[in-house]
């Protein structure tokens, strides 16, 4: 395990197509939560004036502790598609320069072969599991009014839930690209479950295993805060906390995208 | 003498395509062996299956006695086709990741560069290479870590005419060194030059296996002169262990087999009334054999 880390860390520190649309993801996620603070605040200042302060105002401290930690992991879950972007190139880029075929020579196993790609999955996740929490306590500690008495980790467990989630949709993408291999197609196959397929499936069966398909079991990890500003929207949470049963579906899903990649690679030739 | 590989009836269709048809043969340890034949005769399939990146249909290989596994296969050298590496990374960190897979000492990747005179250019990306220096790394990368086994698919693919000679004088040396290397081309003369034992494909199917020199010894090619040339053809015709007479302008041309020598024939000759004014004996060349066996 140490050594697929090894050789993965050696591939990814000198990509520079990782570095880019990583960077890309983080600077459009910091853009998204800084900017969000200051837009509730002049709707706020437009709903005050407006009605003379009747209207009760929506909440401009999302991330005041404990709520920072649910908030971020909310806002940030609509941005995982770019994360699963990046994981669709590291694994079609093998099979396209078959370098996958190559490792496989070289004395790498085909468990190994997607072993490394799912340390892949971890270290992208890792990655945006640790700048959601880095700009959670900044921004904890800028926005708590009174830190002494504040609760502060009382809803951390919503940062890993949220990294369960990335985990997961993660190797949902990276099941997909050990399919299909060519990165337009994987990537039109995910946009179109993802936003499409499952979505209506989700829709059509919501009385039954709506709620049980993978991608949507993942979103309930990190479900909708419980705040009047998306309330505002017409959103309201189903459950309150994380659910024991999404965990577990989530981690029994991660694990059937792991097995059906190997097996997928198990029977074909390279 | 140990058998290092044993491949029995091994077999992989493509649809309808017999490309490998139930193959056997074995490789001893320190041979240089050969593998012919034409494009599409199942040399690389065949190999493909050896490394284990294509699932066999039937049969069954055995690497030192024991079945295949991604261990057995850290200790061979293999190159294959054309050379995969990470466009984007040095020279150097590619191999750095051959030798995290090999379970290698990054010690040996310097030896390894220097080998194939690349050590100067180890900082530059593969995708700045040259088709021969690609070719050079993939070897490279083959030969790091000194392994007692090679596997080597058409390695003078794309090399200059000094690449190639480096190459061969590289097999040679590793030979000498006791290494049992498989080498499978399609150029005949570098199988002659390098080879101990052969195996040719065709469609498929083993058409030959053995020793060089038991191919090129079954059969010499005499070049004859007599004064009535017809009258020679037909005296020939009735020596048994001669094949394939003709007329090649003042030459009759024959091919002789089963050990008889120009001596027996000449003695044949002389008997039935016939003096030479010319008789030249020739070593069929491999090109020839291997034609030869083709044709059939």
């Amino acid at each position: 395990m140490k050594r697929l880390f090894k050789i993965e860390l050696r591939k990814i520190i000198h990509n520079r197509i990782f570095w880019i649309t990583i960077s890309g993801y983080i600077i459009t996620l910091l853009l998204i939560l800084l900017g969000m603070q200051k837009q509730l605040t002049r709707i706020n200042e437009g709903l005050a004036s407006g009605s003379k302060g009747f209207i009760p105002m929506l909440p401009t401290e999302i991330y005041s502790f404990p709520h920072v930690w649910h908030n971020l992991a909310y806002i940030a879950s609509f941005l995982m598609i770019f994360l699963a972007v990046v994981m669709v190139i590291l694994v079609t880029n093998e099979f396209a320069y078959n370098t996958m075929r190559q490792n496989l020579i070289n004395g790498m196993s085909r468990f190994e072969l997607v072993l490394s790609k799912f340390v892949d999955a971890v270290m992208l996740s890792a990655i945006a599991t640790v700048f959601i929490f880095t700009f959670g306590l900044f921004a904890g500690f800028a926005s708590t009014p009174s830190i002494e008495f504040a609760d502060i980790f009382s809803k951390i467990p919503y940062i890993g839930a949220y990294f369960l989630m990335v985990l997961g949709f993660l190797s949902f993408a990276m099941m997909l690209a050990f399919l299909i291999k060519k990165p337009a197609l994987v990537l039109g196959a995910l946009l179109l479950y993802n936003y499409i397929v499952e979505p209506l499936t989700a829709w059509k069966f919501s009385e039954s295993i709506g709620n049980y398909l993978p991608l949507k079991s993942l979103n309930f990890l990190v479900e909708v805060p419980d705040i009047a500003l998306f309330s505002f929207f017409g959103a309201g949470p189903k459950y309150h906390g994380i659910q024991f049963m999404y965990v577990a579906l989530g981690v029994f899903y991660t694990a059937v995208f792991f097995g059906i990649a190997f097996y997928s690679i198990k029977q074909k030739d390279l | 003498m140990t058998v290092v590989l044993k491949v029995d009836n091994l077999s992989k269709h493509f649809g309808s395509l017999k490309a490998v048809n139930k193959l056997s043969f074995e490789v001893k340890k320190g041979s240089v062996f050969g593998i012919l034949g034409p494009n599409g005769s199942g040399k690389t399939t065949t190999l493909g299956m050896l490394v284990s990146t294509i699932n066999p249909l039937g049969g069954s290989f055995q690497w030192f006695g024991k079945q295949p596994s991604a261990h057995l296969r850290k200790g061979i050298g293999i190159l294959l086709e054309k050379p995969n590496f990470y466009d984007y990374l040095s020279a150097e960190n590619n191999l750095k990741i051959v030798a995290d897979i090999r379970e290698l000492d990054y010690s040996l990747v310097e030896p390894a560069l220097r080998t194939v005179s690349l050590w100067e250019r180890k900082n530059s990306k593969f995708k700045t290479f040259s088709l021969g220096m690609k070719q050079r790394l993939a070897i490279a990368s083959a030969i790091m870590g000194d392994p007692e086994m090679l596997i080597l698919d058409e390695p003078t693919n794309g090399l200059d005419p000094e690449g190639i000679a480096e190459v061969r004088d590289l097999i040679r040396r590793l030979a000498g060194e006791g290494k049992t290397i498989i080498l499978a081309s399609h150029l005949l003369d570098e199988v002659q030059k390098v080879c101990t034992d052969l195996l040719v494909m065709k469609f498929g199917n083993k058409i030959y296996e053995g020793s060089i020199d038991d191919l090129s010894r079954t059969e010499d090619i005499v070049e004859l002169c007599a004064e009535d040339n017809h009258a020679l053809m037909e005296m020939l015709l009735l020596f048994p262990d001669v094949k394939d007479v003709k007329i090649e302008d003042k030459y009759v041309i024959a091919k002789l087999c089963n050990d008889s020598t120009a001596f027996t024939l000449n003695t044949f000759l002389h008997q039935k009334g016939i003096a030479l004014g010319h008789l030249n004996v020739r070593k069929a060349n491999l090109e020839a054999q291997v034609l030869n066996l083709l044709k059939d």
